[in-house]
C-alpha cells in the first residue's frame, strides 16, 4: 500500500472512507509498520513451517442438532437503527431488479 | 473504615459474620465511583440502580442460608464484555447505543456466583490500543499520576481496582491488555490459557489470541475470581473441555524446588534500569524461598510482536465488519444508497486508530499479500509456540518483566510500533496459549509501580497462581 | 461443401455448474435457530445467525455427516482434516460481513457422476463439495424506500457442489441435475425443492471452436429456478455467445441473471473493481478430523442410491428399463413402488398405474406422493381385484378415483358402491332379453347382416347395468339369444 490507490482499493474492500489528509497519514504509517515488519520478518526462513492456524489440538467440536427457541422478534430488533414491518431495513437496492 | 480497601476474601468474611451488609459495600463503592470518576474516567456506565436493587436481595438470599460464593462482591466489567440489559459500547461511537438482549457466559457465571455488576469500564475502542487513549468516551488516567496513562486496553479495569472502584474487574488480553495496564497500576492481573474461559459474549478483537482475564488487588482474589469464570462453555468452540482445579488450594507459601526460567532475550536491551534491579530482587526473593532460577532461551521473542501485530490486525478486520448501521449501534444519517451507509457508517463510527488497524488487517489477508504476511505471522506463531514448548521441558514457570518501562505520560498514541514496544513481554504468552500474571513489586524512583510477570504452561494457573502467592506473601 | 464448411465452423458448449443444496438439518449451521422454510420474518434468529457482538459459532454435527455422506454418494475422496474460512465481503443479507465457509480444505474433493444421454454414458467430474452458511433474504418492494431484510434463511446450512468443466449440452446438464437430485434425496440430505430455493443452480458457461482445449471466456447465469429455466438460460447463452464470437466480439468475463419470462438473460451491475474475499481460517471454530471410526459410521448410513436401486427393481420385479428408470428417479416414488408392488403379483401394472393416472393426478394437484390418499396397500389391492377380474379396467379407474378423495379401501368401495362384475349368466340374461326387446331395429339390422350393432346391444347391457356386466357373458348371452331369435 503504496499510494493513494492502493489505499482506495483497500478502503473500498472494508468500505472506509478517507478524507486527503487521513489518506496522506495512512500512507505514512502504513509504509511505516509494513517496513517494520518487512525488515524483522524477512531474514527469518520459515519455508518448510507448518502455519499454526490454532493453538491447540482440539478438533470435532460440535453441537447437537436440535432446534430451540429462537430470540423474540422484537428483541432482535430492539438495537435495529432502522426497522419496518418486523424487518431490518437499508436504503433501496436498486440494482437486482 | 473504607469498605472499598477490602479484599474480596476480607469483604466475604465481614459479610458473612454481619459486620457489614452487603448495601454498605456496595454503597461505598458506589461513593468511591462518584468521587473519582470524573478525574480517573474509569468508567463508561455505572449501574446504580441495579446495584441498589441486586444488595438487598442477595443479602436476603444469604441471610436464608444460600450458598453463594462471591454475594455481594461489587465488581466491574470492560465494556468489551457483553451485559445483557445494560449498555456495551467497546469504548466506540458504533456501539454508544448497543443495549444487548444476551448475556456474556463470563456475567452469566458472575451473577449466579452473586457478584454485583457496579459498571462497565473504559478502554481503548474495540481493544485496539495500549494506553486507553483511544477511547470514544475519553481517556483513562493512572491512579498513580493522572499524568501518566494506565496502560491498555483495559486501562478503566486496572485503574478502577486500584483506585478502589471496584473491588475486582475482568478486561481482556490479546497482547497483554490485562496485564501490562495491571503493571502500570500496581494490580494483580491474569491472563488465562487460551481456552479456560469462555470467550462467548467477548465482543471480539483477537479471536485466536484473546482470553478474559480478572484484574484484582491481591493473587488470593485472583484464584477466587478464577474459580468462578473458569471453565468449560459448550457455546464457545475454543473453550477447553477440560475439569479445572480449585485455585484457592495453591494459595500456599510454599515454592521449594520450583524451577524458574529467565529467557536471556528478555533482558538484553531497552529495559528500565529500575525495572532490571526489581527483577534482580525478585529472583534473589524466590531463590530465598527455594526455587531454582535458571537461564533460558526463547530465541524467537523479537518475531512475537511482528507476528501478533499481522495475526491481530487481521482477525480485527473481518471481526469488526459486522458494525454496518444495519442490525445495532450507529448509523449514519441520510444515506440514498447502500454504499453511502456502509461508508459513512463505518467511517464516522470508528476512530483512526481503529480504521487504520482495519485497513492494515485487511491488506495482510489481500490476495497478493496473504502468504508474505499472514502465512508468515502463523509460521511464526509456531516457531514462538515451540520455543515455549521446548522451555517448559526443564521449568515450571517463566520469570520477566511485565513491561519495560513504567507508566509513561499521555500525548504519545501516535506511533503504532511504538505503542506495541510496551507489550514486548507480554504478547508471546497469547501466540503460544500460555498462562501468564503480571503481579505488582514496589516502584521506581517516580513512584510508580512496577510489575511482575510469570508465565506458566498451558492450564497450569495453579502454578502462576502458588508462585505468585509466595511471592507476594515474602515481599 | 456447405456442410464440411458448417463442420469446420462448430463451436463446442463448456458448462460447469455450481449447486448449492440446503441440508434437511432440524437446526441451522452454527446455532440451534429452527431451519424450516417460510415463517413470520425475523422469528428464527438469534445472537450467533445475525451475528450480534460476541456472539460464537458452534458446528452442527449433522452438517459435517450430511456432507461427506453426499460426497460418498458422488465418489469423492473425504478430507480427513477438514477446516472452515472466513469468506470476507459486505452485503446486508450476510450478517457478519463474512460467510463461514471452506476453502482450502473442503470436505469432500474430486468425486464423479456417471450420466446417460442418449445412450451415451459420460463421467462428469465433481470438483469439491463444501459446507457453508445460506445468507438471508432480501425484500425489494416495489413502492417504499428501503430494501427489507429478514435472516431468518441466514445460518442454514448449505453444502455448495462444484462440478468440473465438463458438461456439454443443455441436455447432459438437465440430467446430472436430476441425478445429482434423486442422490440427494435418496441420502436424505438434501429436500431439493428447486421452488423454495433449497437447490439453487448457478451455471458456468463458455464457448470454444469445437477441437481446441483452451477455454473460452465464461459466463455465470443466476436465478434458475427450475430444471426448464435451467435448460432454456443455457441454450440462450450458448446461441448468444456463438454468435457474438462468430461477430468477432470477445465474451466479457461477467454474472448474467436470467429472466425466465422474457427468455432472456442481461448482465447484474458489478461493481468495477475486483473482489478480493481475503479468505482466512476461522479462529473461531476447531478443525474437523475425520478418522476411520466416523468415516465408517457415515459410510454405513449411505442408502441405496438410484442406480444401485433402479438395477435391483429391473432383476426383482421385471420391470422394462424404461418404468425402472422413471420409477427410481425420485426416492419417494421408488418407495411407494415398491410398498406397492411387494403386496402384488403384478409390479408392472403397479407401474403402469405410477407413471399413468397417479402420476397426472400429482400434478394436477401439486402434491408430492408422501401426501396423497391413496395408499400403496390400496393401489396394490385395487390391481389385484383388476387382475382376478372382480372389476374391470374402465371400473377401476372410478374406483380409483374415489380412493383418490376418499382414501378408502378398494375393496369397500366396490362392495358399497355395488361396482363388482356382474358374472351371474342368468342375471345378465335378463338384461340381455329386455334389451332385445326395447331394441328390434338393431336386431332388424343385424340379421340384415350389419354385424356392427351387436356392439350396440352390447353397449345398451353394459349401461343397464352400469357396466359391472362381465363383457365376455354379455357377448356369449347376446350370440345365443340372437341365435335363438333368428331361428324363432
Amino acid at each position: 500500500m503504496k499510494n493513494q490507490q492502493d489505499i482506495k482499493h483497500i478502503a473500498n474492500l472494508v468500505n472506509l472512507s478517507f478524507s486527503d489528509s487521513e489518506v496522506q497519514k495512512l500512507i505514512k504509517d502504513i509504509k511505516k509498520v509494513s517496513q517494520y515488519l518487512m525488515d524483522k520478518l524477512s531474514c527469518l526462513d520459515t519455508e518448510n513451517i507448518e502455519p499454526m492456524e490454532h493453538i491447540f489440538h482440539t478438533a470435532n467440536i460440535f453441537r447437537g442438532d436440535y432446534s430451540t427457541d429462537s430470540l423474540d422478534r422484537e428483541g432482535l430488533l430492539k438495537n435495529a437503527p432502522v426497522k419496518e414491518n418486523g424487518y431490518f431495513a437499508v436504503p433501496r437496492i436498486m440494482d437486482e431488479n | 473504615m473504607d469498605l472499598t480497601r477490602l479484599t474480596i476474601s476480607e469483604a466475604l468474611e465481614k459479610i458473612k459474620n454481619k459486620e457489614i451488609s452487603i448495601i454498605e459495600l456496595v454503597r461505598s463503592y458506589l461513593k468511591q465511583i462518584e468521587n473519582l470518576n470524573k478525574t480517573i474516567g474509569a468508567y463508561i456506565t455505572v449501574c446504580r440502580e441495579d446495584c441498589e436493587r441486586m444488595g438487598p436481595i442477595l443479602q436476603e438470599k444469604l441471610d436464608c442460608g444460600e450458598n453463594i460464593p462471591l454475594a455481594g462482591i461489587p465488581m466491574a466489567l470492560s465494556d468489551n464484555i457483553i451485559t445483557r440489559g445494560v449498555l456495551t459500547t467497546c469504548a466506540s461511537k458504533m456501539l454508544h447505543n448497543f443495549i444487548p438482549q444476551y448475556d456474556s457466559t463470563v456475567n452469566e457465571k458472575l451473577r449466579h456466583s452473586g457478584a454485583i455488576l457496579l459498571g462497565k469500564l473504559n478502554m481503548d475502542e474495540f481493544s485496539i490500543g495500549s494506553s486507553n487513549e483511544n477511547s470514544y468516551f475519553g481517556p483513562v488516567k493512572n491512579p498513580w499520576d493522572p499524568e501518566r496513562v494506565p496502560g491498555g486496553s483495559c486501562g478503566g479495569a486496572a485503574a478502577a481496582v486500584a483506585a478502589n472502584m471496584a473491588c475486582f474487574a475482568l478486561g481482556s488480553d490479546a497482547c497483554g491488555s490485562v496485564r501490562q495496564p495491571s503493571s502500570f497500576c500496581g494490580v494483580v492481573g491474569l491472563k488465562p490459557t487460551y481456552g479456560l474461559i469462555s470467550r462467548y459474549g467477548l465482543i471480539a478483537f483477537a479471536s485466536s489470541l484473546e482470553q478474559i482475564g480478572p484484574i484484582t488487588r491481591t493473587v488470593e482474589d485472583c484464584a477466587i475470581v478464577l474459580n468462578a469464570i473458569a471453565g468449560y462453555d459448550p457455546k464457545d468452540s475454543t473453550s477447553a473441555n477440560i475439569k479445572h482445579p480449585d485455585y484457592t488450594a495453591f494459595l500456599k507459601d510454599n515454592i521449594k524446588g520450583l524451577k524458574i526460567g529467565l529467557p536471556k532475550e528478555y533482558i538484553e536491551k531497552g529495559l528500565q534500569k529500575e525495572i532490571k534491579q526489581k527483577l534482580c530482587e525478585a529472583l534473589t526473593v524466590f531463590e530465598s524461598m527455594g526455587a531454582v532460577v535458571e537461564e533460558i532461551s526463547i530465541p524467537m521473542t523479537k518475531y512475537a510482536i511482528p507476528a501478533y501485530y499481522i495475526i491481530a490486525s487481521a482477525e480485527a478486520s473481518s471481526n469488526l465488519a459486522r458494525y454496518d448501521g444495519i442490525r445495532y449501534g450507529y448509523r449514519a444519517e441520510d444515506c440514498e444508497s447502500l454504499e453511502e451507509l456502509y461508508k459513512k457508517t463505518r467511517s464516522e463510527g470508528f476512530g483512526f486508530e481503529v480504521k487504520r488497524t482495519i485497513m492494515l488487517g485487511a491488506y495482510f489477508i489481500s490476495r497478493n499479500c496473504y502468504d508474505s504476511y499472514y502465512k508468515k505471522a502463523l509460521k511464526v506463531r509456531r516457531l514462538i509456540s515451540e520455543d515455549f514448548k521446548k522451555a517448559f521441558n526443564d521449568i515450571d514457570v517463566i520469570i520477566t518483566p511485565t513491561v519495560p518501562k513504567t507508566a509513561f505520560k499521555t500525548g504519545r498514541k501516535d506511533d503504532p510500533i511504538q505503542m506495541c514496544m510496551s507489550n514486548i513481554y507480554t504478547v508471546s504468552a497469547n501466540l503460544a496459549g500460555l498462562c501468564a500474571i503480571s503481579i505488582p513489586h514496589g516502584t521506581d524512583c517516580n513512584g510508580l509501580p512496577v510489575g511482575l510477570q510469570l508465565i506458566g504452561k498451558p492450564f497450569d494457573e495453579g502454578t502462576l497462581i502458588r508462585a505468585a502467592y509466595a511471592f507476594e506473601k515474602n515481599t | 461443401m456447405k456442410d464440411l464448411k458448417e463442420k469446420l465452423m462448430e463451436y463446442e458448449v463448456v458448462i460447469g455448474l455450481e449447486v448449492h443444496a440446503e441440508l434437511t438439518t432440524n437446526s441451522k449451521i452454527y446455532c440451534n435457530c429452527a431451519t424450516r422454510f417460510g415463517g413470520e420474518p425475523n422469528t428464527r434468529c438469534c445472537p450467533v445467525c445475525t451475528g450480534m457482538p460476541g456472539a460464537l459459532p458452534v458446528l452442527n454435527k449433522k452438517v459435517v455427516e450430511y456432507a461427506v455422506k453426499a460426497g460418498l454418494a458422488t465418489n469423492c475422496s473425504i478430507t480427513r482434516y477438514s477446516r472452515q474460512d472466513r469468506k470476507n465481503y459486505f452485503y446486508p443479507d450476510l450478517p457478519k460481513a463474512y460467510q463461514t465457509s471452506q476453502q482450502d480444505r473442503p470436505l469432500c474433493t474430486n468425486g464423479y457422476l456417471e450420466i446417460e444421454v442418449d445412450g451415451l454414458l459420460k463421467k462428469v467430474g465433481i470438483h469439491r463439495i463444501h459446507i457453508e452458511e445460506d445468507a438471508g433474504k432480501l425484500i425489494h418492494n416495489e413502492s417504499g424506500n428501503n430494501t427489507l431484510i429478514d435472516y431468518n434463511r441466514c445460518g442454514v446450512p448449505l453444502i455448495e457442489i462444484v462440478t468440473r468443466p465438463e458438461l456439454n449440452s443443455s441436455a447432459e446438464v438437465k440430467v446430472f441435475i436430476e441425478k445429482l437430485k434423486a442422490i440427494l434425496e435418496y441420502t436424505e440430505v438434501s429436500d431439493c425443492k428447486m421452488q423454495e430455493g433449497s437447490l439453487r443452480v448457478d451455471i458456468n458457461l463458455s464457448v470454444r471452436p469445437k477441437g481446441e482445449s483452451t477455454l473460452g471466456n465464461r459466463t455465470e447465469i443466476k436465478n434458475l429456478n427450475s430444471i426448464s429455466a435451467i435448460v432454456r438460460a443455457i441454450e440462450y447463452e450458448a446461441k448468444r455467445q456463438i454468435d457474438e464470437v462468430k461477430k468477432g466480439r470477445k465474451i466479457i468475463q461477467e454474472t448474467r441473471r436470467w429472466d425466465d419470462e422474457k427468455g432472456v438473460s442481461f448482465p447484474m451491475r458489478e461493481k468495477n473493481e475486483t473482489v478480493d474475499y481475503r479468505f482466512f481460517p476461522e479462529p473461531d471454530l476447531c478443525p474437523i478430523i475425520i478418522d476411520e471410526a466416523w468415516l465408517n459410521e457415515i459410510k454405513s448410513s449411505v442408502p441405496e442410491l438410484p442406480d444401485e436401486r433402479k438395477n435391483r427393481i429391473i432383476a426383482e420385479y421385471k420391470l422394462p428399463e424404461y418404468d425402472a428408470n422413471f420409477i427410481t428417479g425420485s426416492k419417494t416414488l421408488a418407495d411407494y413402488f415398491e410398498k406397492a408392488a411387494c403386496k402384488s403379483k403384478n409390479p408392472k401394472a403397479i407401474s403402469n398405474w405410477l407413471m399413468g393416472d397417479l402420476s397426472k393426478k400429482l400434478k394436477e394437484n401439486n402434491v408430492e406422493i408422501t401426501n396423497i390418499p391413496v395408499t400403496p396397500e390400496n393401489l396394490a389391492k385395487l390391481v389385484e381385484f383388476i387382475d382376478s377380474g372382480v372389476i374391470s379396467g374402465k371400473i377401476a379407474k372410478q374406483v380409483f378415483e374415489i380412493m383418490w378423495v376418499t382414501s378408502g379401501d378398494p375393496a369397500e368401495i366396490i362392495e358399497n358402491k355395488g361396482l363388482r362384475v356382474i358374472n351371474d349368466a342368468d342375471e345378465i340374461r335378463k338384461v340381455v332379453i329386455k334389451v332385445f326387446e326395447e331394441n328390434p331395429k338393431a336386431i332388424e339390422d343385424i340379421r340384415k347382416g350389419k354385424e356392427k350393432s351387436i356392439g350396440f346391444l352390447i353397449g345398451q347391457v353394459m349401461r343397464k347395468t352400469n357396466g359391472k356386466a362381465a363383457p365376455d357373458i354379455a357377448n356369449q348371452l347376446i350370440r345365443k339369444e340372437l341365435d335363438r331369435y333368428f331361428d324363432s
